[in-house]
């Protein structure tokens, strides 16, 4: 008879859908493993000693069964919740656009401990209402933690240093050509203005720790419009719509 | 080489895909069901399948609450015995049915037929949540019960709701959350322990 394995490990449920009558599959952000896709049997229906409360946005300690197939959570122990109640809707929106994001991007690489601490960040400003920052901060993190940041620096057709100044994005070669070059691309862009190309660098050479607070400067510079241009490339990347952004613009509209 | 396939009758696989894409089952039980269903007596089968038609071809969703229902209203909200000043908001007719049957209430029902989750798609527009809206106008209710589940999503959708019907001066309750009948305090989660001590109540 072959012996199971057993693994421990902490993680994060970044999201979960049920199965069968009493069972529930959980998406699990592990800091060693990537997304670990793991069933908990009988979780809807009974209180189990070995299980504490679980729902999605959680931390917790896990033990679990692993076979070819699936991965079978014996116990979960409570470690932090990253998402305070009562929940908002634009707040549920922001956690499941990070949970979807890092679910399209998921890889098995040296970044999974970067990207874990960076998804807990995350989905704690968004249960403190920072979710516009959180959210960008997040495009911005994972972009450079997966090597496909854009060029924002330099000219991407003559290297010379971009000024200060709107410039359009080119989604295809990934970067930004100054004004000079810029009749030269032809491929489809994004204009991205001033302001918003000095928040990108801002963010991308500053790692906040998990106190932001609501009135730090930069959250309240940082607007939708950010959102939605990185949104697009990143889109254009991984050919994915995020089902929770659509529902997200729509609470903000009204 | 994998011959399974072609080896099992369209019939077969047909009626396993259509099982298969029942909430809670999957491709086992499924299979499982299926050739339970062909081993079973014609009568039996032919009964079920009756059942099945009359379920699509009776039954509807009731104008004003959203339960399923086989006359329109339905039966709660045109019985004048009960309370149609005090409305509970479930997720799903099962729930509300679940709800009757401990016989603890005796008001009316609206059914969202759902649940807020953005990850699936499903935002305030995909529920019945508008029609809530203005049947709280129209009958002014005065107590509001949001029984939806106490999950992430149930909380949200009951956050949603509440913030929807504040401006109204009507009563707004949530279903107690605590430990069940029956239950051990040492097998009840923290979350759990932590709520029922919130909610304690004084024996009078």
């Amino acid at each position: 008879m072959q012996n199971k394995e057993y693994l421990n490990f902490e993680g994060i449920t970044i999201s979960s859908y049920e199965y069968g009558e009493f069972d529930k599959i959980f998406n699990i952000l592990s800091p060693n493993n990537g997304i670990i896709i793991a069933i908990i049997k009988r979780i809807r229906k009974i209180s189990n000693k070995n299980f504490d409360y679980i729902d999605v946005f959680q931390k917790m300690n896990f033990k679990a069964s692993l076979s070819d197939n699936f991965c079978v959570i014996y116990e979960a122990k409570a470690l932090e919740r990253l998402f305070e109640r009562p929940i908002k809707l634009t707040n549920l929106c922001s956690g499941n656009i990070i949970a979807e994001l890092t679910i399209n991007f998921n890889s098995i690489n040296e970044n999974n401990n970067y990207i874990y601490h960076l998804v807990s960040k995350c989905l704690k400003w968004i249960s403190n209402d920072i979710f516009i920052f959180a959210l960008v901060y997040f495009q911005i993190k994972l972009l450079l933690a997966e090597g496909i940041f854009p060029e924002i620096d330099i000219c991407l057709n003559c290297n010379n240093k971009i000024k200060p100044g709107n410039y359009l994005l080119n989604l295809i070669e990934s970067g930004i050509f100054c004004n000079e070059c810029s009749g030269k691309t032809k491929f489809s862009s994004l204009k991205l203005l001033e302001d918003e190309i000095r928040l990108l660098k801002h963010i991308k050479n500053t790692e906040y720790d998990n106190n932001l607070n609501t009135n730090n400067v930069i959250t309240e510079k940082v607007d939708l419009n950010l959102y939605k241009k990185l949104s697009t490339y990143i889109k254009f990347y991984t050919n994915k719509e995020l089902k929770s952004e659509k529902i997200l613009f729509t609470s903000l509209n009204k | 080489m994998n011959n399974k396939n072609i080896s099992i009758s369209s019939v077969i696989s047909d009626l396993i895909n259509h099982l298969n894409q029942l909430p809670g089952i999957g491709p086992k039980t499924a299979e499982r069901l299926a050739f339970h269903i062909i081993k079973s007596p014609e009568s039996k089968i032919l009964s079920l399948a009756d059942s099945l038609i009359k379920s699509k071809q009776q039954l509807s969703f009731c104008d004003n609450c959203f339960i399923v229902t086989e006359i329109n209203p339905c039966n709660i909200c045109i019985d004048e015995m009960r309370d149609q000043k005090s409305i509970c908001i479930v997720q799903d007719s099962i729930d509300a049915y679940a709800i009757e049957s401990t016989n603890s209430y005796n008001g009316s029902y609206h059914i969202l037929n759902g649940y807020i989750s953005p990850i699936n798609g499903i935002g305030p527009n995909e529920l019945t949540i508008s029609s809530l809206v203005k049947r709280i106008e129209k009958k002014q209710p005065t107590e509001i019960i949001l029984a939806t589940n106490p999950t992430i999503e149930g909380d949200a959708t009951a956050t949603y709701i509440s913030n929807q019907i504040k401006s109204a001066n009507i009563k707004i309750s949530r279903l107690a959350v605590g430990i069940p009948f029956g239950g051990d305090l040492d097998y009840t989660d923290q979350k759990t322990l932590t709520q029922a001590f919130n909610s304690r109540q004084i024996i009078e």
